[in-house]
């Protein structure tokens, strides 16, 4: 399990080795979320009838959203995508590590 | 009991092939032809523990293949393969946890992070033990003189610092087989040297062992004992260097620096195969005709300045082998 939490610090250091594109990341993350926020906020003062979900709540939801974005599916890694492409990605079996976390 | 034993594999590949043009690449989405490619007919061979193995053919003889194979991350079609008493594709993890693998074309070093870092991450991938871990890692850093390297991310390095960091990388969870695929391939001479340096004793002091690929010949003659040549997907050849040499040709070469231009030189028993100003180079086989005889010889019928006996370059005796075996 220690090789898994090592691949993911990895990442994340990887991450931040290129600083302005970290930054922007960043910014653009938090811009956004300060977007939805004032979209949900606008919903719930023109909004008469009780929500389903507090105020609070909702906030809280966006910035995990926020925060775990990079996580979604939809954003593959570029990197794995390049592998993939090159076939590179069978050289990963060399690690004695599964695919899965299991 | 042989460290490796391999027995009569076979790969063939799938290639998709498609008609040229528009229209072939709209008949290629409905019906796809396939060209099927034999890259291993029957390959069999055993290694000692030990043993330091040359592994070389053409480009796309089944050299890649095999160690790809053997390396645990190709599956046969069929025949079978033990290591340590493992089958490579049925227990990768524990296989791949005794073997170290150095591509030369390739970096298993994580591009962005400075080297030391890639180090640690693979001490945790292996799970190697943290105290022998830094033992292990400490040694090889001093040994590779790559103490200076450390804190720099890979992508700055050179090629020739890259694949000293990339061999440490290989050793820190102590294999004891090493797989070398074309590992000095665009290094400079002094690197070359060093990595050949290190590789003997590895393979000597530490008893590792290690097959290596390359297309190097020089790399061949510095370390190989043993030979294995494949073509077409069959092994050719297996067997010391100098069997090959023997067995394909017993031919040596005689260069003769002479005093006057253009000296004559006739029926001294060699074939004459170039001569040019004061040089000469004569072919001979040493069968029909001693060194020391035909040197006797040639010195009677004119006065020399210099003179030295060589083999011909292992180089010409593998394209010998090639051709020979039309690849």
């Amino acid at each position: 399990m220690r090789g898994y939490g090592a691949l993911i610090s990895a990442r994340f250091r990887t991450l931040l080795q290129y600083r302005s594109a970290a930054f922007a990341g960043f910014t653009t993350q938090i811009v956004f979320g300060l977007v939805f926020i004032m979209i949900f906020e606008a919903f719930f003062r023109s909004s008469s009838i009780a929500q389903p979900m507090a105020r609070a709540e909702v906030i809280t939801y966006i910035w995990l959203g926020q925060a775990f974005l990079s996580m979604l599916p939809w954003n593959v890694d570029r990197d794995l995508q390049t592998m993939v492409r090159s076939g590179g990605i069978t050289y990963e079996l060399l690690r004695p590590l599964n695919l899965y976390w299991a | 009991m042989s460290k490796i034993l391999v027995k009569n594999l076979v790969k063939t590949y799938k290639v998709p092939e498609r008609r040229p043009g528009l229209w072939g690449a709209f008949v290629g989405v409905a019906k796809r032809t396939y060209r099927t490619v034999n890259a291993l007919e029957g390959i069999s061979f055993s290694i000692d523990s030990g043993e330091l193995v040359g592994y070389i053919g053409p480009n796309g003889a089944g050299k890649s293949t095999t160690i790809k194979i053997i390396s645990g991350i190709l599956n046969p079609d069929s025949g079978t393969c033990e290591i340590d008493g493992l089958v490579p594709w049925e227990d990768r993890i524990a296989h791949v946890k005794r073997i170290g693998v150095v591509f030369g074309q390739r970096t298993q070093l994580w591009w962005d992070l400075p080297v030391v870092e890639s180090f640690d991450l693979l001490r945790d991938i292996y799970g190697v033990d943290p105290t022998e871990y830094e033992e292990t890692k400490n040694e090889l850093i001093s040994r590779m003189n790559i103490e200076s390297l450390l804190n720099v991310p890979v992508r700055l390095l050179s090629l020739g610092q890259r694949m000293r960091c990339d061999l440490v990388a290989a050793l820190l969870h102590k294999p004891s087989i090493l797989f070398l695929d074309e590992p000095t391939v665009g290094l400079d001479s002094v690197s070359k040297l060093a990595f050949r340096g290190f590789i003997r004793e590895l393979n000597g002091e530490r008893g590792l062992t290690v097959i290596l690929t390359t297309h190097d010949m020089d790399d061949i003659e510095a370390l190989c004992k043993r030979v294995m040549v494949i073509g077409k997907g069959q092994i050719l050849s297996d067997g010391p260097l100098e069997d090959l040499r023997s067995k394909f040709s017993r031919e040596r070469l005689l260069t003769v620096d002479f005093v006057e231009e253009n000296a004559r030189i006739s029926d001294v028993g060699a074939r004459v195969i170039e001569q040019k100003g004061h040089r000469a180079k004569l072919s001979f086989d040493p069968q029909e005709i001693s060194a020391s005889d035909l040197i006797a010889k040639v010195t009677a019928q004119h006065p020399i300045r210099d003179l030295f006996v060589e083999n011909p370059p292992i180089e010409e005796i593998i394209a010998r082998i090639y051709s020979e075996n039309s690849l």
